[in-house]
């Protein structure tokens, strides 16, 4: 089943100790763009944990903080169980259409695997096309690699087929992991789409009992979806702090929060997102803010942006913007619409399941995606949001199909907008840079004109 | 079955019975709430109100289109449903047939009616009429019993359209052909029964029992068929109750579709225009109970909104804090 | 007194500057970067305050752009090179000309700025990833067929049927030209076709939604009198050249430097 051949244990030290050093620079620029809160700390140790420390063994970092706000990442990791696959199985999922609060109800924890690391890209270079994504070059190369134990303890991958690029992945990727491929609908208007979908996730369902022995019922279903819609009420009283026109956090540190989010239980994210809300309250009060008023405020919008790769948040900061708000799957999106159970039966649950996971997800794989100009239309509104930065990932044609729309959308409303491709290298940091700050300042000369 | 048969997989993951159900949702509001208490106010007033109040003539000219049989003698107000299915007898109630009658009590039954098919429109049909009452209580019934609707999906509501058309055929013409609409209506032996009156019920007796057990498994089956609400629902643009939406915050989540018991869609793929009330919407206000986003969704009375759909009112039940 | 703005253009191969009083140029000079970016710059401020008689502290602000912007410590402040050109175009384009689009042809990159009619930046797309376009496609072939890139554009005027040139590619168009040499082609006609294959490299960069206003030619590359031909001919359209086009960057950041105080760009 696993290929081994070509992968020997010197390679993955040397990648081990490159994909470390990587992760542990984004991360310590991450934290220094400013003053990083109390209770955000354990997000960053979990990445931190994840992608620096996994590979290297846990040997009890105790340190406790004086402030009330945290609490110690180890201790975290030791309640999320990422280290003990025989306590909890975890379910990779290669998109966030899989419903995480089915995967719950299983008893298991699912664990979004889209990454960011350029080491591990590198690594799955060797096995997909040059010109294909390089998010699933990454995923394909920590399969390939075997040093991430957030992967290799999975016990199974669940892959929605949605772009060319993850078909192919849920194809390749299976003589490394077993792999559930479910079929999305690209249409999605009519109610025999939404049906589809409801026959893949009742088709699932068998297959995640079989991984975790434990049966899905309506109570445990309905314990899911409330263990979810808890995160995502944490999320949307944070959202209301992330809206306020001075910035009480800094952007890029507000998508690591988020993307940390893939790799804990959602209760244990829930509680510490609690807090992190209180600390924004406290720090509302004390007017503790990490921007100035003549600073751009800038939506980042395409394709997903997932930790290390972090470049294009730390950029706009770096350059003098504020990451006011952003619209891709890793961050905002995957935790803001919540499930709207109209009928309380199993039936009536997975319905609503299958309906929030497909009408209103502004992924571009579907036919007609124009609602996402007018989620973005509203999220110009209520963050405020002076200019647009279309992020679109080499290869990712989806994406750069919608420009053009997203261009004269954005042109009526008289919003700049700019196109920035990036691939998972660091080569192309200077041209990212050069484009970021011609348009932070472009900003800057219309405000002030 | 097997244990890991699919099939096997949708039946046998709850049990039917009565119990606490464990998902943290937002069951009610105040809005429902009035709307439930208007509901059993009507339902008294049509039932048995008539036996309390004492019934001025005047009383019973003021004519409020629900379906609640008039064969029920102790109802407090009239019913026009007797008068549209018998058109040819309304001509006649200005004639010598009913000397009784004087012509100031007709003006009256026909400028009420007029005013609530115009002005009030399928409101009624949400907040008063006895018969939505009944089918409410038989979906409440199934949801406390924990057993799994039929799902009203595009293609069983194309079959159920034209099965509307027949209706409204056979409610406004079937007297000209010589029938009574009565002998076939399904409603006729609802409120009578409860009332303590007995008729004769022909075919009406099975459409009733259609009616009963249809709307146990879907949600106001009988309204999506209704004739006279049909009727009702065309004069929409005059109604002083309207149904907003407010496309941008609206995310295009379908909730407001799946709640609706009519099935109109219209109202989640909605894009450009306010106005998203269709001749089949009844202002339950289910559609902005279940809406997520802030202010997509809102009911107005001559312009002021009285019920709106709120972000923070639907993301405040998940928040774990009545525990 | 009315204080002087200077400023610095540090390109790869040249450090521009332009020294302005009133908003109006008052000298130009341009030195080869070499390795030492601060030094020429330190040289270039005493060389321009030596000719126009003025000490240091006269000039009020030197703002800095162009690659090694943020190295050079005679600056006060950097800005992009973006807003910078479209600052320049301010003062040295012509006057017939309607803001649209300026095209900057430098020595490694090339870019395109569009700019509405107040002379804004509305949006730029840039080629900063390969030689094509730029002045070093022009050095390249030039040294092939022995002549210098100040001569290129008068050779190419005369040429009567340019011959095309086929490789996009820098690195290939120097073999395909030293072939078409090894054909006894006239120089003067592959120096025609080099403008027309740079000329049609650039507009494949142009969005095709922003046609509004004129187009203006900046950057060494204007200089070029072979390359505005190619270019007019290629879009069927009159193509300016702004004045002192070489120096368009630094002008520009001089013209922010004077005007920072009713446009403050300081966090």
């Amino acid at each position: 089943m696993a290929d081994q051949s070509g992968i020997n244990e010197r390679q993955r030290e040397l990648f081990i100790r490159k994909s470390t050093r990587v992760a542990a620079a984004y991360l310590k620029r991450a934290k220094e763009l400013a003053e990083l809160p109390d209770a955000a700390k354990p997000f960053f140790d979990v990445l931190e944990n994840t992608y620096v420390n996994n590979v290297k063994e846990i040997t009890g970092l105790e340190y406790t903080s004086p402030s009330d706000f945290t609490r110690c990442g180890a201790e975290l990791l030791r309640m999320a169980d990422i280290q003990k696959p025989e306590e909890r199985k975890s379910i990779g999922t290669l998109c966030v259409m899989v419903p995480a609060e089915l995967v719950y109800a299983a008893g298991a924890m699912p664990v979004r695997l889209c990454s960011g690391s350029y080491t591990a890209y590198s690594i799955g270079d060797d096995y997909i096309p040059r010109d294909a994504c390089p998010l699933v070059k990454a995923v394909m190369g920590f399969g390939k690699i075997k040093a991430l134990p957030a992967f290799d303890n999975c016990s199974l991958l669940v892959a929605p087929v949605t772009c060319d690029c993850k078909k192919k992945l849920a194809g390749t990727i299976d003589s490394v992991k077993d792999t559930i491929p479910l079929h999305i609908p690209p249409l999605k208007k009519d109610d025999a789409d939404t049906e589809i979908f409801l026959k893949e996730l009742y088709r699932l369902i068998p297959l995640l009992e079989n991984v975790t022995g434990k049966q899905v019922t309506a109570k445990s279903l309905a314990e899911g979806i409330n263990m979810v819609g808890n995160a995502q009420y944490e999320m949307s009283e944070f959202l209301k702090y992330r809206r306020h026109d001075l910035s009480l956090m800094s952007g890029t540190q507000v998508m690591a929060v988020m993307n940390a989010y893939s790799y804990m239980p959602a209760n244990i994210w829930a509680e510490q997102m609690h807090r992190l809300n209180e600390e924004m309250k406290l720090r509302l009060s004390q007017g503790r803010f990490v921007s100035r008023k003549n600073q751009p405020r800038i939506l980042v919008t395409g394709s997903p942006i997932a930790f290390p790769n972090i470049k294009v948040p730390l950029l706009i900061e770096e350059m003098g913007g504020v990451l006011a708000a952003d619209e891709t799957c890793m961050g905002e999106r995957g935790l803001y619409d919540p499930v709207s159970v109209i009928d309380a039966s199993f039936d009536g649950m997975m319905r609503s399941l299958a309906s929030r996971y497909t009408k209103p997800c502004t992924c571009p794989v579907f036919v007609d995606n124009s609602q996402r100009i007018y989620r973005i239309k509203q999220m110009i509104k209520e963050h405020k949001i002076q200019g647009v930065i279309y992020h679109v990932l080499r290869g990712c044609l989806v994406y750069d199909y919608e420009y053009q729309l997203m261009e004269e959308a954005m042109g009526k409303m008289d919003i700049p907008i700019i196109r920035v491709e990036s691939d998972y290298n660091e080569e192309d940091v200077e041209q990212l840079r050069i484009r970021i700050e011609a348009f932070i300042e472009l900003i800057k000369m219309r405000t002030s004109a | 079955m097997e244990k890991h048969n699919p099939a096997y997989a949708i039946y046998s993951r709850e049990r039917v019975g009565i119990y606490p159900g464990t998902l943290h949702q937002k069951t009610t509001s105040k809005f429902l709430f009035v709307r439930w208490l208007c509901l059993f106010a009507g339902m008294f007033l049509w039932t048995y109100a008539g036996k309390l109040i004492h019934q001025g003539q005047a009383l019973n000219e003021i004519s409020i289109p629900v379906f609640s049989c008039p064969f029920n003698l102790d109802q407090v107000a009239e019913v026009p449903c007797y008068y549209l299915s018998h058109l040819p007898a309304l001509f006649g109630r200005f004639g010598a047939d009913f000397p009784e009658r004087n012509i100031a009590y007709g003006v009256l039954f026909i400028v009420t009616t007029l005013f609530c098919f115009i002005f009030l429109g399928r409101i009624l049909c949400g907040f008063l009429c006895p018969a939505g009452l009944l089918q409410d209580l038989m979906d409440k019934l199934r949801q406390a019993l924990h057993i799994r609707p039929i799902v009203v999906t595009d293609w069983l509501n194309r079959f159920l359209q034209p099965i509307k058309w027949v209706w409204i055929l056979l409610f406004l013409g079937f007297a000209f052909a010589g029938g009574d609409f009565c002998d076939i209506c399904p409603l006729k032996g609802f409120t009578t029964a409860q009332g303590g009156y007995w008729t004769n019920l022909y075919l009406g007796g099975f459409f009733a029992v259609v009616i009963l057990v249809g709307s146990f498994f879907i949600k106001r089956f009988w309204c999506i068929i209704c004739p006279m609400g049909y009727l009702m629902g065309l004069f929409k643009r005059f109604n002083l109750f309207k149904l907003k939406k407010d496309c941008t915050s609206c995310t295009e989540c379908g909730a407001c579709y799946h709640a609706c018991p009519m099935r109109i869609k219209s109202i989640y793929t909605e894009r450009d225009k306010e106005n998203v009330q269709t001749v089949d919407c009844m202002m339950c206000g289910e559609c902005i109970h279940k809406c997520p986003e802030d202010n997509a969704l809102s009911m107005t009375f001559c312009g002021k909104t009285i019920y709106k759909s709120s972000r923070k009112t639907f993301m405040s039940k998940f928040s774990g804090k009545k525990e | 007194m009315e204080k002087y703005y200077l400023g610095l253009d540090g390109g790869s191969t040249y450090l521009k500057a332009a020294l302005m009083k009133d908003k109006k140029v008052v000298g130009t000079v341009v030195y080869p970067t070499g390795i030492d970016n601060n030094g020429v710059a330190k040289k270039i401020v005493a060389a321009l305050c030596k000719k126009y008689g003025i000490s240091r502290t006269d000039i009020g602000y030197i703002m800095a752009t162009g690659y090694s912007r943020k190295i050079l410590e005679v600056a006060d402040d950097d800005i992009s090179e973006i807003t910078a050109h479209a600052y320049g175009v301010r003062v040295t384009a012509p006057k017939e000309y309607r803001p649209g689009m300026v095209i900057d042809i430098g020595g490694q990159d090339s870019k395109i700025i569009y700019l509405d009619a107040n002379y804004n930046v509305k949006n730029f797309t840039m080629n900063d990833k390969c030689a094509a376009g730029t002045g070093k496609f022009m050095e390249v072939i030039a040294q092939i067929l022995e002549t210098t890139i100040d001569q290129v554009g008068a050779l190419s005027l005369e040429s009567t049927s340019s011959c095309d040139i086929n490789s996009t590619c820098v690195v290939f168009a120097q073999s395909e030209v030293i072939s078409l040499v090894a054909r006894k082609v006239d120089r003067r006609d592959i120096l025609a076709g080099m403008h027309l294959s740079m000329a049609k490299r650039i507009i494949k960069m142009m969005k095709k939604s922003e046609k509004g206003g004129d187009i203006l030619m900046t950057g060494g590359g204007a200089l070029n009198t072979g390359i505005h031909r190619a270019f007019e001919e290629e879009m069927l359209k009159d193509v300016y050249v702004a004045k002192y086009p070489q120096f368009n960057g630094a002008v520009g950041a001089a013209l922010i430097a004077s005007e920072r105080n009713e446009v403050s760009l300081r966090l």
